[in-house]
């Protein structure tokens, strides 16, 4: 049986719009063959469901897909294997707790949940805060540069960003990889990679600037 | 209008989770600000995102979800939002969100500590080894005193604004200057200048090898 089994509470309905994510009700068997598909969309209906109705089979389904990534990405980071499952239920608690927050114009589901795990890792192991930040249309000295239209398409780009990373260049892939998974800072990883500082910078604003095309010719 | 921005290694590092609370508070304070930035940021982020959606899944077992599922309806302990009614209007138009966290109260009962008679700085409690956060404030039209840095030193501009060295700072403004610079920023007129000023001062070292170890201490 399934971890979504087990957590099933029969309560959706067959018609109910998650019951296709989700499996129907009454059933044990759970459509498995979406595991690995989920696009960003349904992700993102998951955690709504969350958000609106504190739905459980959307929160179990979420955890299903996530919680091994969360895991491996993790172990990846060094953190022990007696550290990582409670790193992995203090994250997918915050998904629960947080699930108002989500706002799918701003990233996909993935990005959210990685900067919660990076958040609460921050907290676990190095006893600070890493303070979040969300654009204050309230403050008086909006950036004039950018409006609307650009949060269209950079929302657009979004669903794209994941393939783009994939396929940036060896040298570029090897920064961000030492950034993320070795938790290194950029000075410390021109030291690791015995490279100039500048080599790293150009490096970082190279990759930038090629997610940008490789998004943009997709459109 | 906003015309200095972090450096895109430094937004790299906040995405990653490398930095320290102090630098990361202090760039989040920016983009919470800054269209441009906090739309970096987004994009930044979302390398993580791809990272973590691609991670190679870990075991993760049913138990797990268990465990998570009996904790969803525990009450959270801690508040994490501050409304901020509980500031004055100055406080609030001065004082970007993610600082607001930090701050015991409003700009005018803070216990400024007085540098001479045109210049004040409050001390945050920011207990990370190796820096400190302040807020200082300029009074208008006045020449700052000349100095250099032991360390590097992020400064946001969060009212009025002043010139160094050619270059303009208002709202909003990320201004970082390494111990190279030597300078006397001159103060605007009209309205005193309100800054977030984080330093990460050196280790100075006493013991008999202080002399050679030194040069190869960073922070």
């Amino acid at each position: 049986m399934t971890v979504v089994a087990l957590a099933r509470n029969a309560s959706l309905g067959q018609n109910h719009p998650l019951s296709q994510l989700i499996g129907s009700t009454g059933s044990n068997v759970v459509d498995l063959k979406l595991e690995s598909s989920l696009t960003n969309d349904q992700l993102a209906a998951l955690i709504d469901a969350i958000a609106l109705e504190k739905n459980r089979d959307a929160f179990a389904r979420l955890f299903e897909h996530y919680a091994p990534r969360l895991k491996a990405f993790g172990l990846k980071q060094g953190v022990s294997s007696a550290k990582v499952e409670e790193l992995v239920q203090e994250t997918m608690l915050m998904v629960w707790r947080k699930s108002e927050s989500f706002d799918a114009s701003r990233g996909t589901a993935s990005n959210w949940i990685f900067t919660i795990m990076r958040n609460k890792r921050i907290d676990m192991f190095r006893r600070q805060k890493h303070p979040e930040y969300e654009l204050d249309e309230g403050m008086d000295i909006i950036d004039p540069d950018a409006g609307p239209d650009d949060q269209v398409n950079a929302f657009q780009e979004r669903a794209r960003i994941r393939e783009a990373v994939n396929s940036l260049p060896n040298a570029q892939m090897e920064i961000i990889q030492k950034a993320f998974f070795e938790d290194k800072p950029h000075g410390e990883i021109a030291a690791d990679l015995d490279i100039p500082l500048g080599t790293v910078k150009s490096r970082i604003r190279l990759a930038m600037a090629r997610l940008h095309v490789l998004v943009e010719e997709k459109v | 209008m906003i015309t200095h921005h972090p450096e895109i290694e430094l937004l790299f590092d906040y995405a990653s989770g490398a930095l320290p609370e102090p630098m990361a508070l202090s760039i989040a304070c920016h983009a919470s600000t800054c269209r441009h930035c906090c739309d970096q940021l987004h994009k930044l982020e979302e390398m993580g995102g791809a990272l973590l959606e691609d991670a190679a899944e870990g075991g993760v077992k049913a138990s797990e979800l268990e465990a998570v599922l009996t904790r969803l309806d525990d009450v959270e302990i801690k508040s994490e939002s501050l409304p901020s009614s509980t500031f004055d209007e100055a406080t609030s138009k001065t004082i970007p969100k993610p600082l607001r966290f930090y701050l015991p109260g409003n700009l005018k009962d803070l216990k400024w500590r007085h540098i001479g008679r045109k210049v004040s700085q409050y001390n945050f409690d920011i207990d990370v080894a190796g820096y400190k956060v302040s807020l200082m404030r300029f009074k208008a039209g006045t020449p700052m005193p000349i100095h250099t840095h032991k360390g590097n030193e992020a400064t946001l501009v969060l009212a009025g604004g002043y010139s160094d060295q050619g270059r303009h700072f208002e709202r909003g403004d990320f201004d970082a200057k390494d111990p190279s610079h030597t300078h006397q920023p001159i103060v605007d007129e009209g309205e005193d200048c309100i800054a977030l000023v984080v330093i990460d001062a050196p280790v100075i070292l006493a013991g008999p090898f202080s002399r050679f170890l030194n040069p190869f201490i960073k922070l």
